[in-house]
């Protein structure tokens, strides 16, 4: 087996094993509060209002699973190449909406808060919306899983005419083992898969993606960064 | 089951609040007092400041590893630490063994299932001690 071969069998096998881990996850959470459900229906005691968030937790279980799903999908799509023939130019603020949408129907951290200024001004993006959106929620779920208190979202037009978004959290910023797999020269093997979407789908709109662990800086917390050209007006 | 959990102070590790609140819920209709903690730091902090029979923890926590709590020592108050894990590969079986945990436990998982692990380590540790005697 050649170099090149064993890299690709290397990124085959752990994304495998990632996939089968983002599924276990949220499979257990179903099943965990289907099995709670029925043990208080046979019960008879239980009003409808103790069983509501069991049921929210069975369906955010199904929500994340179809998550995966449709990241898998929108992978398959890049890799086939059919991008271009969806993009249009959009308000890059209107996806941020969208992303922070599609974020509540998975997320169970409610005690975090997603702070989001829209600018007044309109920013356009030739972008696919579909796929944007997705990278945008992953964001901003990466951020809202390592937060302390807060997420706070921002968006800034820079000198070279492109548009940044920054998604900020509040918390200790990624750990020893990511930060160091952040720096080794097989850079993707460390994004994990919602990560490596993100950077997959930022490349193709001929943009950049960045992360800074921030372990070490005050005040504390990730920040991660996306840059995509504007759309002259 | 219910008997015997009654005594038992449990701290339990994982950052998906839902698998938390499922796990704690069937933990504590067996009669065990749980405690949560979300993440590799607010555990530690319990370690620290508090007395468990039982600690719980995921492998892997958005702040570090979950392997790495029991990594200065293994109190002597904690009489059962295992752990969760989606996947069960050798490497982490055996480090889990070398940080002092007593077994690894692959997800998804209900919490009878917790349980029952835990009364057939604490058994094996009453039995071992007996011999020992």
């Amino acid at each position: 087996m050649t170099d090149q071969n064993k890299e690709q069998f290397y990124l085959k096998t752990e994304f495998l094993e990632r996939i089968a881990h983002e599924l276990r996850g949220p499979a257990g959470v179903t099943l965990g509060a289907l099995d709670e459900i029925d043990l208080a229906l046979s019960d008879g005691n239980n009003s409808i209002e103790h069983l509501r968030p069991l049921f929210t937790m069975a369906r955010r279980g199904v929500y994340r699973i179809l998550r995966t799903s449709e990241r898998l999908q929108r992978t398959a799509q890049l890799e086939k190449g059919t991008l271009d023939e969806s993009r249009m130019p959009v308000d890059i603020k209107g996806l941020v909406s969208m992303a922070m949408d599609a974020t509540k129907l998975v997320e169970a951290r409610s005690n975090i808060s997603v702070n989001f200024k829209p600018p007044a001004l309109p920013f356009l993006v030739f972008v696919n919306s579909p796929l944007l959106v997705i990278a945008i929620a992953e964001l901003i779920l990466n951020a809202i899983r390592n937060a302390d208190k807060k997420v706070t979202i921002e968006i800034k037009k820079t000198v070279e005419n492109s548009v940044e978004l920054w998604i900020i959290d509040d918390g200790n910023g990624f750990s020893g083992p990511w930060n160091r797999r952040f720096t080794t020269q097989s850079r993707r093997q460390g994004l994990g898969l919602s990560l490596s979407l993100v950077d997959d789908v930022i490349r193709a709109h001929d943009g950049n993606f960045f992360v800074e662990p921030a372990i070490h800086s005050n005040p504390p917390g990730a920040r991660m960064r996306i840059s995509l050209p504007l759309v002259m007006q | 089951m219910t008997s015997r959990a009654r005594d038992l102070r449990i701290l339990l590790v994982d950052d998906d609040d839902d698998t938390t609140a499922l796990l704690a819920l069937g933990l504590e209709r067996a009669g065990c007092s749980v405690e949560i903690a979300s993440s590799c730091a607010i555990a530690s902090d319990k370690l620290k400041n508090s007395v468990f029979d039982v600690l719980i923890t995921d492998a892997n926590l958005y702040d570090g590893d979950g392997l790495a709590l029991l990594v200065d020592s293994r109190p002597s108050w904690l009489r059962v630490a295992v752990v969760l894990t989606g996947d069960k590969r050798s490497d982490l079986v055996h480090r889990s063994r070398q940080r002092g945990f007593d077994d690894l436990l692959v997800k998804p998982l209900v919490a009878r299932e917790i349980l029952t692990v835990i009364f057939r380590l604490l058994n094996e540790k009453e039995l071992s001690q007996v011999s020992d005697g």
